[in-house]
């Protein structure tokens, strides 16, 4: 058995407890009493593998029904894959050990596009053929889905089917007709594809053709076999009503999340320009107050987790706030749990209440402008003012508080100096007020903190049409954002450039990139997000060789009429709303959220029309 | 009753237990500051009336006298809790038992009778092979290493690599064949004046052989405290 040949590798290998299994919490059936076996696959580490969510809630789902097994399956840090490589070990299930190849299906989620080289190592390492045209009829089925998913064409070499938007229904009815397919005693794999093309929200890349004009952009997509011409993403509709894991799974050893996670709502009513988050989950769908106390008290009984974080990409926009902060503090109070609460906005918060919010232990304080100029967060419509955070810093300092830290973006549209300086000069702003107020706390210095990431337009944005900053371009702006600063009370970080140039190119790419990533795959990339094993230069040979350029992908601005590759994909938002808010954009006009006024984005036909909120 | 040291706190009886499990299985794997948040997270599930630290960041109150290794087994390992109530032993085993993860199972839980500081040494039963090393070659060679006057090596300590002399650590030590493997049954200084791992050693032979052992077992036995008797 696969267990008993990987024990004497384990002691060789950092963090063997990542490969083992067994956790608490951890869901072992019997082989021969399921009937479908599928492998959850996140394409990087244990520690980051185990603390995303969105596996937690299928892996329960899956799990719940007695004819299916769902297992876990990470990628094997690069020491064990040696090993494993070196002694014939398949990557297998966490739970069972056996191969992939044991499985009907294998699902990957896709979180971020540099984890793509993960999932063809991770296929091959498991005894399955990467290229999907290269599968029998007899291999698994390989699946997709996650955010990435809306552009999925860089991976539709390799995917059988990619499941757009939230998988709570899709999931169980894919695996309802594969069992209709299996049950017939003829198993024939391209007629389950051509049927599960007909469930609506899955994408069978196999059935479109896709053709391109002679300057590279694409000229038709062509669905055949009956596959519909727009695929549009599922979203549960109910949140009270979709289904939520009673536990999780406790890793024996620390993972990057590793505590109970409470999930509020899914959407966002901001409409920052520049989020992909924020359109594609669109329409906002709240849980109720007195479903998430009973969600939350379940995974923290039957996990022993001392620690709870609400997820959601704006908690301070669920329409019920104050009595769901009210009911959840009450309760991990009493229980000791430690409760990490995000950055709130608190303006209409009781006395009481922000008491209670205040006696939560604080992480620290931060905020996101993003860009350093009034003007340039009209520009992405961030509702972030310089007011607001002076007052909150203010209230902080005078609360104990020393430091701030502060994220910023560069490379958005439009740009210029000014809008840099605008960085600095806030940075500094805060640093003169701390000094300025007499109830500072004694004897400390301010310590502000910049981090500056590389703005990459994504689909499903109102950027998609927007050339990103060239390698060349962002490095001169960091040159001179560090002149800018003239105390050392600012602390400037940078991300990793070359990442983001490869983050670009794939994040809006097409078809043609699935010989790049096979190429880099096979150059030995893996564990691209992960700057001690990057390789930009073999990403760089990989493209050439498919005689494509990073700038066609990256720094070109696309015309409105352009074919986009994912314009076959609907996710709610319609493209005439995102051009409206690029025009808007160029004019730095600002789009109120969709408390305050409806801007018809059109994400409100996934609940069946009418309001969303309010 | 008399299964728990009692003491008070800030005017409250606490209850003071030392706890005795076993470590195997894929339980082995995990390493101690993870141990440590396990059987936090066990306490939690198991609703047992744990006493919390006081003060400003409550957490369980849990300590250990010898922390094991990643990768070693252990039969006879401990750590002290406390609880608010007095309980029977079998309903605190029961409880824990229920809520630990796979490979680790509580067998006693009693007063503690000895203090941490009167550990002196340990006893270690390990098997390993080397590739295709005959086992008979592998343990001439390691029994030829045994005998050497001074056995020197790097140890990682606070600060930094020191050469330490292996050799007058060792309070006995037992060679054989078990199958195709070696067996080591060996007796080493542990706790807090002076603690060796046997693995210490036996990656001092590997390294001065050149060769790349396959542990198939790393398990310690007994905890001892300088009088000869069982750490209790």
């Amino acid at each position: 058995m696969l267990k008993e040949r990987l024990e004497p590798l384990l002691l060789k290998v950092q963090k063997p407890a990542r490969y083992v299994g067994g956790e608490y919490n951890s869901v072992v059936k019997d082989r021969a009493q399921v009937k479908t076996r599928l492998a959850l696959c996140f394409p990087d580490s244990y520690e980051i593998g185990m603390s995303h969510l969105g596996l937690k809630i299928l892996y329960s789902l899956i799990n719940a029904r007695e004819d299916c097994w769902a297992e876990r399956v990470y990628a094997p840090w690069p020491d064990m894959e040696a090993l494993m490589r070196e002694k014939g070990l398949p990557l297998y299930g966490l739970e069972s050990f056996d191969p992939l190849t044991a499985f009907d299906f294998i699902g990957f989620s896709l979180q971020y596009e540099l984890s793509y080289t993960n999932i063809l190592n991770m296929l091959d390492l498991g005894g399955i053929n990467p290229l999907a045209a290269e599968r029998g009829n007899g291999d698994p089925i390989v699946w997709m889905g996650g955010p990435c998913a809306m552009n999925a064409e860089p991976l539709c070499d390799f995917a059988d089917l990619v499941q757009l938007g939230e998988g709570e229904e899709i999931m169980l009815e894919m695996i309802d007709l594969y069992q209709k397919h299996k049950a017939s005693g003829h198993w024939d794999k391209k007629a389950f594809l051509r049927d599960a093309a007909r469930i609506p929200g899955m994408y069978v890349p196999s059935l479109y053709d896709v053709s391109y004009n002679p300057d590279g952009t694409v000229a038709a997509i062509t669905p055949k076999d009956g596959a519909p011409a727009k695929i549009t993403k599922r979203i549960c509709k109910d949140m009270d009503k979709a289904f939520y894991p009673e536990t999780f799974v406790v890793p024996y050893t620390e993972v990057v999340h590793d505590r109970a996670v409470l999930e509020v709502m899914r959407g966002c009513i901001r409409g920052c320009r520049f989020c992909q988050a924020g359109f594609i989950y669109r329409p906002l769908r709240a849980k109720s107050p007195d479903v998430l106390c009973s969600q939350g008290r379940s995974l923290c009984e039957t996990t022993g987790y001392e620690e709870m974080s609400l997820a959601s990409l704006s908690t301070s926009d669920h329409p019920q706030v104050e009595e769901m902060l009210d009911k959840i503090i009450d309760y991990t109070l009493e229980e000791k749990i430690n409760l990490s609460l995000p950055s709130l906005r608190v303006d209409n918060f009781s006395k009481e209440l922000l008491d209670k919010v205040n006696r939560v232990r604080k992480t620290g304080l931060t905020f996101a402008p993003e860009a350093g100029t009034q003007r340039l967060r009209d520009v992405i419509n961030k509702g972030v003012t310089e007011e607001e955070i002076m007052r909150t810093s203010r209230i902080a300092f005078e609360g104990g508080y020393t430091g701030v830290k502060l994220y910023f973006m560069m490379g958005l549209p439009t740009e210029t100096e000014e809008d840099l300086l605008g960085i600095t000069r806030l940075g500094q702003k805060i640093v003169d007020l701390y000094y300025s107020l007499p109830a500072k706390p004694k004897g400390k210095a301010v310590n502000v903190t910049i981090s500056v990431s590389t703005f990459v337009p994504k689909p499903f944005t109102p950027f998609q049409w927007c050339a990103q900053d060239t390698y060349d371009t962002i490095v001169k702006k960091h040159d001179f954002l560090r002149h800018s600063l003239t105390t050392r009370k600012i602390s400037l970080n940078y991300h990793e450039v070359r990442t983001s140039v490869l983050e670009g190119v794939l994040a809006r790419g097409d078809r043609r990139l699935g010989r790049v990533i096979y190429t880099a795959w096979k150059k030995g990339c893996k564990f691209d997000s992960w700057e001690e094993l990057f390789d930009f230069d073999k990403w760089k040979e990989a493209m050439d060789e498919a005689g494509l350029t990073m700038e066609f992908y990256a720094s070109r601005e696309r015309s409105p009429e352009e074919i986009l590759p994912w314009d076959h994909i609907d996710a709610g938002v319609t493209k005439a709303f995102f051009l409206r808010e690029y025009e808007k954009a160029k004019r730095a006009e600002i789009t109120p959220n969709c408390k305050e006024h409806c801007a018809g984005c059109g994400a409100n036909k996934l609940i069946g029309g009418g309001r969303c909120i309010g | 009753m008399d299964n728990a040291r009692t003491i008070v706190v800030e005017g409250a009886p606490v209850y003071e237990y030392r706890a005795f499990y076993r470590k195997f299985s894929r339980a082995k794997y995990i390493s101690h500051l993870d141990l440590y948040r396990t059987i936090q997270r066990s306490f939690q599930r198991s609703k047992l009336p744990i006493w919390f630290t006081q003060g400003f960041n409550p957490h369980i109150y849990l300590t250990f006298a010898l922390p094991i290794a990643l990768g070693y087994e252990g039969v006879e390992e401990s750590f002290d809790f406390r609880l608010r109530e007095n309980l029977p032993e079998e309903e605190i085993l029961s409880r824990l038992n229920a809520a630990f993860p796979e490979g680790i199972t509580v067998t006693r839980a009693a007063a503690p009778q000895k203090k941490p500081e009167e550990i002196e040494k340990a006893q270690y039963t390990l098997l390993f092979s080397a590739g295709n090393i005959p086992a008979e070659k592998l343990l001439a060679d390691f029994d030829a290493f045994l005998a050497q006057d001074a056995i020197l090596t790097e140890k990682r300590t606070k600060k930094g690599l020191r050469e330490i002399d292996l050799k007058p650590g060792i309070f006995a030590s037992q060679t054989g064949l078990t199958g195709d493997a070696v067996l080591l049954a060996v007796t080493l200084p542990a706790g807090t004046a002076q603690n060796l791992n046997p693995t210490l050693l036996t990656g001092a032979f590997a390294a001065a052989k050149g060769l790349s052992l396959d542990y198939r077992l790393i398990r310690r036995d007994a905890v001892l405290c300088k009088d000869g008797s069982r750490f209790r």
